[in-house]
C-alpha cells in the first residue's frame, strides 16, 4: 500500500489506519423484493464512522529565516511545490494597485542566467506549467511533477526568487498584457459584480480593490516600484516552501538547504492591513444592456480568518447559503427556479473578510431574489436554527474530511493555509471538535452579530431598464449608478 | 544542456510509472438478471469510496427538435425518487459526508457520482438504485417545471450572459447540421426546453435509464465480496429493461471552409477554427493531442510563443483535441488584443498553421508534449471519484473501448507518437477547406 522506504511515523498520512467493518444487516434479495417492496423505503444505516487523522505537516525554519513544510503522500510518483510569499495585492502602494500581480509575472520574465523564454520552456519540458498568482494576503508560485523531475523544477524556483533582472522590455510586455485583462475582465458580469462588491464594503482599504489594479496604476507602473516590492516582501522571513507528495523528510530539507538555504535578503514583509470601516449599506447598480441574467453580490463585512468566532459562523453560513442544501439555494433555485445556483460564502483574510451571497438570475426575478436573500438573512438571526440543520451541517465538513486528502494539490492548498494564517501545523485534526463544540445559540448569535441587515450592500450587474424600479421598491435608499469599472456614471 | 537532462528524468518517470503504483486494478462482470455492467477497483489509501454510474445516453440518442433533453433530465435525476423522497436525494449523502456528489451530461453519455466515506457504501448504493429503478412514478410536472426554468437559467448563466457564449455555441451550429445529436451543445436550445413534455421524460427513463444500459463503478476502501452482495440486494433486483439498440450516426464532412461571425459585448476579439478530427480512442486521436500541446499548450507552445509573447497580438491562445464518439473535434482559438486587425490576427495564426504542416516539430517538442500529457494523466489518477477522477476513468475506458483496463494501452499510445507522425496528421488535419472559422467581432 505504501512504500516502506518512506511510511516515517512523523506522517501521519503515511500510517493511516482505515478501520471500516460495517455490521449492517444484509438480508439477501428475494422475488418479492423486485417490485420494490417496502424494504427499499429503509434508508440503510451506517457502520462505524472510519477513523482519520488529518495530514500534520513537519515544519523547519532554515538559518535564513525560509519556512519549509512538508507533507509525504507517495501512493503516485507526483510531487506539488508551492511557494508561498505573505504578501499580496493589499500590499500594493497607493496608486499602484495591481503591484503585486506585476510582481508575480516578473519573477517568470527572467534571471541572471535565464530568459523568460528559457524559463516557460525549462518548466514546460520537465512536463509540469508553472501558475503564479496573487491575491489579497499572498504571492503563490505553484507547480505539479512527476517525482523525477522535482530536482530541475526547484532549481528554476530558487533561481527565480534569487536572482530575478525584472527585464524594462518584459515590463512592458507585462504591462501591456495586465492592461488588456483588465479591459477584458469588465466583459464578465461575475468579476465584475466581484470587484464592485469589494468596493462597496472595503471602500479605500487596501483589501477594496482587485489584485490585477486599474488601468491608472498598472500604466504608472515603474521598474523601481517592482524592485521595491521585491525587495520588501520577497524575502525568505516572508516566505514558506511547501512540498506534498512523493518527498521524503531528509529529501525535502537537503534540497530546500541546497537550493535556497543561501539566500539571504533581510526583512520579514509587511503586516496585514488594518481593520476596515464598516461602508453605508446602499444598493449599486452596474448597467449591462440586453443581459439576460442580472449578477448580484449581496453582503457586507464579515470576520477575519483568526476570529473567535470562526467555527460558528462557518456553520451558520453552510446552514444559510453555503450547500447546495442551504436555504437560500433550496429556495431560489428548487423553489423558485429562479437561477442556476445561489450560494453564499466567507472571505477569510488575515486583517478582515466578508461574507456575501453571489448568484445570476433571471432578469425578471432580480428583485424578488434580492428580497428573498435577505428574507433568509433575516430569517437565520431571528429564530434558532433547528437541531437537525446544524447536525447536518457539522456531518458535512467533519465527515466529508477524508475525501479532500486524496491529492498532492488539495493538501497543499491546507498547508498554505496554515502558514498564510499563522494557524497552528495539527490544525486540520482539531477541525472536528472544534465544529462538534458549536451549539445553536453559537449560531443565532454570531447571526445576530455578524449578520447586519442595516449595512448589507446590494450589487446588481443587469439591464437598468429592466430592473431599477424594482430595486427601487426594495426601499433600501438611493440606487447609486456605476460603470463597470466602478466610476459614477456623470448623469 | 537542457537535453540529457530530460532524458534522464524522462527515464526516471518512466521508470517510476512501470512500477506497480500506477495500475488501476480492477473486476469486470454483468449481473445475470438484468444486465447491468459492474467495475469495481477497491483501494483502501483512505477511508473513502466512489460511486459512478455511467448510463450510455446522452445527447447522442436526441431525436432533432429536442434538443437539451439529456441534460434536462439528468437534473430530474436528483429530484427524489419513490422510496428516497423529493429533494432528499442531495441532502442525504451531503449529511452522510459526501465530499463530492454531482452529475454531468456530455455529448454520449450522462454520468452520476459521489464520493462518500467507506461506511456509507450502502446509503449510496440504495440511493443510486432507486432512482435507476423507481423514477418514473415520482416525475411530475411540477419537477419538470422547476428544472426547465433552472436549466434555462443554467443556460444563461453558461452560453448567454458568459462571454464567448454566444460565439461557442454559433461554432458546434456551424459544424453541424441541425439534425446532428452534436448540434444543440449538450444544453440545447430555449425552445426545445420549452416544448419538452412530462410525457417526453418518461419516455426517455423508460428507454434510456435501464439497467441493461448502464455501467456501475466502484473505486476505493470497500470489501469486494461485501460489494457484491449490496449491488446484488439494490441494484440485482432492479427489473430488466431492454437496452436501446444503438443507432448509426454519420457527420457530413466539411468540404469548403465554413465561416460565421458573432457580434458580442465584449472588448477582445477572438478567432476560434474546428476540424473535424479522429474519434476517441482511435487511431489519430493521440496524435491530436500531441499536436495541440505543441500548438497551445503553455508559455513554450507555438502560437503563444508567437501570437502572445513575440507579436503581442493575442492575449491567450488555446489548442484543443475535444474527444468523442461519433467524431472529435480540433479547436484552435485565439483571443487577440484590444484593438488588433482581425485580418493580421489570423493570418499569423495561419502561419504558424502552415508551418507545422510544411515541417515536422522538434524532438524536443513532441517530448515536451509527451512530458505534459503524462503528468496531466498521473495527476488524475489521484482522485478516487468526481470529475474525471478514477472512477470516470474505468467508466470512460469501458464505454469507448470496451475494456476498463486501458490505463497501460493509453500511456502506451502516445509513447509511441513521433514528430512525422505529427507531421503527417497536421498535414492531412489542418486544411482550410475543411474548417469552420467563428470570428467574435466586439460590439460597440
Amino acid at each position: 500500500m505504501t512504500r516502506t522506504s518512506i511510511a516515517l511515523s512523523l506522517f501521519l498520512l503515511a500510517s493511516i489506519t482505515c478501520s471500516t467493518t460495517p455490521n449492517t444487516a444484509r438480508p439477501g434479495a428475494t422475488t418479492a423484493d423486485v417490485d420494490g417492496g417496502d424494504w427499499r423505503a429503509t434508508q440503510p444505516t451506517a457502520g462505524p464512522e472510519p477513523q482519520l487523522q488529518a495530514p500534520v505537516p513537519t515544519r523547519e525554519i532554515l538559518n535564513n529565516g525560509l519556512t519549509v513544510l512538508w507533507v509525504n503522500k507517495n501512493k503516485l510518483p507526483l510531487v506539488s511545490l508551492t511557494v508561498l510569499i505573505r504578501a499580496g495585492s493589499a500590499s500594493d502602494p497607493k496608486d499602484r494597485a495591481g503591484l503585486a500581480s506585476m510582481v508575480g509575472e516578473m519573477l517568470r520574465s527572467g534571471t541572471k542566467s535565464r530568459t523568460a523564454d528559457q524559463i516557460n520552456d525549462e518548466i514546460e519540458t520537465l512536463g509540469t506549467g508553472l501558475h503564479v498568482s496573487a491575491d489579497q494576503d499572498t504571492l503563490e508560485l505553484s507547480l505539479t511533477t512527476l517525482t523525477g523531475n522535482l530536482p530541475a523544477a526547484l532549481d528554476v524556483i530558487a533561481d527565480l526568487l534569487q536572482n530575478p533582472t525584472f527585464p524594462a522590455a518584459e515590463l512592458e510586455r507585462v504591462r501591456r498584457k495586465q492592461l488588456a485583462t483588465l479591459t477584458r475582465m469588465l466583459d464578465d458580469p461575475r468579476t465584475v459584480a466581484g470587484n464592485i462588491f469589494a468596493k462597496a464594503v472595503f471602500g479605500d482599504h487596501p483589501y477594496g480593490h482587485t489584485s490585477l489594479g486599474n488601468h491608472a496604476a498598472v500604466q504608472a507602473m515603474s521598474r523601481k516600484d517592482v524592485v521595491g516590492f521585491y525587495r520588501r516582501n520577497i524575502v525568505p522571513g516572508n516566505t514558506a516552501i511547501i512540498f506534498v507528495g512523493d518527498i521524503d523528510t531528509e529529501a525535502a530539507s537537503r534540497a530546500t538547504k541546497h537550493a535556497l538555504g543561501a539566500w539571504s535578503t533581510p526583512g520579514a514583509g509587511t503586516s496585514p492591513p488594518p481593520s476596515p470601516i464598516t461602508q453605508p449599506a446602499q444598493v449599486t447598480l452596474v448597467h449591462k444592456a440586453d443581459a439576460p441574467q442580472s449578477q448580484l453580490a449581496v453582503g457586507q463585512l464579515g470576520i477575519s480568518r483568526a476570529h473567535p468566532d470562526y467555527f460558528a459562523l462557518l456553520l451558520c453560513n453552510a446552514i444559510l447559503g453555503g450547500e447546495f442544501t442551504s436555504r437560500i439555494n433550496m429556495n431560489l433555485r428548487e423553489d423558485k427556479g429562479y437561477t442556476y445556483g445561489a450560494y453564499s460564502s466567507l472571505q477569510l483574510l488575515r486583517g478582515a473578510g466578508t461574507f456575501a451571497v453571489v448568484t445570476g438570475v433571471e432578469t425578471t426575478a432580480t428583485s424578488a431574489a434580492v428580497a428573498e436573500i435577505l428574507k433568509e438573512i433575516a430569517a437565520i438571526r431571528e429564530a434558532d436554527v433547528s437541531a437537525d440543520e446544524l447536525e447536518d451541517a457539522k456531518h458535512k465538513y467533519t465527515l466529508s474530511l477524508p475525501g479532500y486528502f486524496q491529492t498532492v494539490q488539495t493538501i497543499a492548498a491546507m498547508v498554505a493555509n496554515i502558514y498564510a494564517h499563522d494557524l497552528p501545523l495539527d490544525y486540520y485534526q482539531q477541525v472536528p471538535e472544534k465544529i462538534a463544540a458549536v451549539n445553536i445559540a453559537d449560531i443565532r448569535r454570531v447571526a445576530q452579530e455578524h449578520l447586519q441587515p442595516q449595512t448589507l450592500s446590494v450589487v446588481v450587474v443587469g439591464d437598468k431598464s429592466k430592473v431599477v424600479e424594482g430595486l427601487k421598491n426594495l426601499e433600501r435608499g438611493t440606487i447609486v449608478e456605476l460603470d463597470a469599472n466602478g466610476s459614477p456614471l456623470d448623469n | 544542456m537542457l537535453a540529457p537532462c530530460i532524458c534522464v528524468t524522462w527515464i526516471v518517470a518512466s521508470a517510476a510509472l512501470s512500477a506497480e503504483n500506477v495500475s488501476l486494478p480492477f473486476e469486470k462482470y454483468v449481473l445475470e438478471s438484468n444486465g447491468l455492467e459492474v467495475i469495481l477497483s477497491p483501494d483502501h489509501d483512505l477511508p473513502i469510496v466512489a460511486v459512478n454510474i455511467w448510463y450510455h445516453a446522452g445527447p447522442i440518442n436526441e431525436a432533432p427538435g429536442r434538443t437539451g433533453f439529456a441534460h434536462l433530465f439528468e437534473h430530474l435525476m436528483f429530484q427524489g425518487s419513490k422510496h428516497v423522497g423529493d429533494d432528499q436525494h442531495v441532502a442525504i449523502l451531503s449529511a452522510a459526508g459526501a465530499s463530492e456528489i454531482n452529475g454531468t451530461t456530455s455529448n454520449d453519455r450522462t454520468n452520476y457520482f459521489a464520493t462518500m466515506p467507506a461506511n456509507q457504501l450502502e446509503l449510496t448504493l440504495w440511493i443510486e438504485a432507486d432512482r435507476m429503478g423507481f423514477l418514473f412514478d415520482t416525475l411530475t410536472q411540477e419537477k419538470l417545471d422547476n428544472q426547465r426554468d433552472v436549466v434555462k437559467n443554467e443556460r444563461r448563466q453558461s452560453r448567454e450572459n458568459r462571454p464567448y457564449g454566444p460565439s461557442d455555441e454559433k461554432m458546434v451550429h456551424t459544424l453541424y447540421p441541425s439534425d446532428h445529436p452534436y448540434y444543440g451543445d449538450v444544453i440545447g436550445s430555449m425552445a426545445d426546453l420549452e416544448a419538452a413534455t412530462l410525457h417526453d421524460v418518461q419516455e426517455f427513463y423508460l428507454r434510456y435509464y435501464a439497467p441493461a444500459n448502464a455501467t456501475l463503478t466502484l473505486v476505493g476502501d470497500f470489501e469486494v465480496e461485501r460489494a457484491k452482495a449490496l449491488i446484488e440486494r439494490y441494484f440485482g433486483t432492479l427489473p430488466r429493461r431492454d437496452a436501446p439498440t444503438k443507432r448509426t450516426i454519420e457527420t457530413p464532412p466539411i468540404a469548403e471552409e465554413r465561416r460565421s461571425t458573432v457580434e458580442e459585448p465584449v472588448a477582445l476579439p477572438r478567432i476560434d477554427m474546428g476540424w473535424f478530427s479522429a474519434p476517441a480512442y482511435a487511431p489519430g486521436d493521440a496524435e491530436c493531442d500531441v499536436l495541440a500541446f505543441i500548438l497551445g499548450a503553455g508559455n513554450s507552445s507555438r502560437l503563444h510563443r508567437r501570437l502572445v509573447y513575440d507579436l503581442e497580438i493575442a492575449q491567450s491562445v488555446e489548442a484543443s483535441q475535444n474527444s468523442m464518439a461519433v467524431n472529435s473535434e480540433f479547436h484552435v482559438t485565439v483571443l487577440g488584443r484590444p484593438g488588433v486587425d482581425l485580418g493580421r490576427l489570423e493570418a499569423e495564426i495561419q502561419k504558424v498553421i502552415d508551418e507545422i504542416r510544411q515541417s515536422p516539430p522538434s524532438d524536443k517538442e513532441v517530448q515536451r508534449a509527451k512530458n505534459q500529457l503524462l503528468t496531466l494523466t498521473i495527476s488524475q489518477l489521484q482522485l478516487a471519484g468526481g470529475f474525471g477522477g478514477r472512477a470516470d476513468l474505468l467508466n470512460r475506458y469501458n464505454q469507448y473501448t470496451g475494456a476498463p483496463g486501458h490505463l497501460a494501452a493509453d500511456l502506451a499510445r502516445y509513447e509511441e507518437v513521433t514528430p512525422m507522425a505529427v507531421a503527417n496528421l497536421a498535414k492531412s488535419l489542418l486544411d482550410n477547406k475543411n474548417r469552420a472559422v467563428v470570428v467574435t467581432v466586439p460590439k460597440k
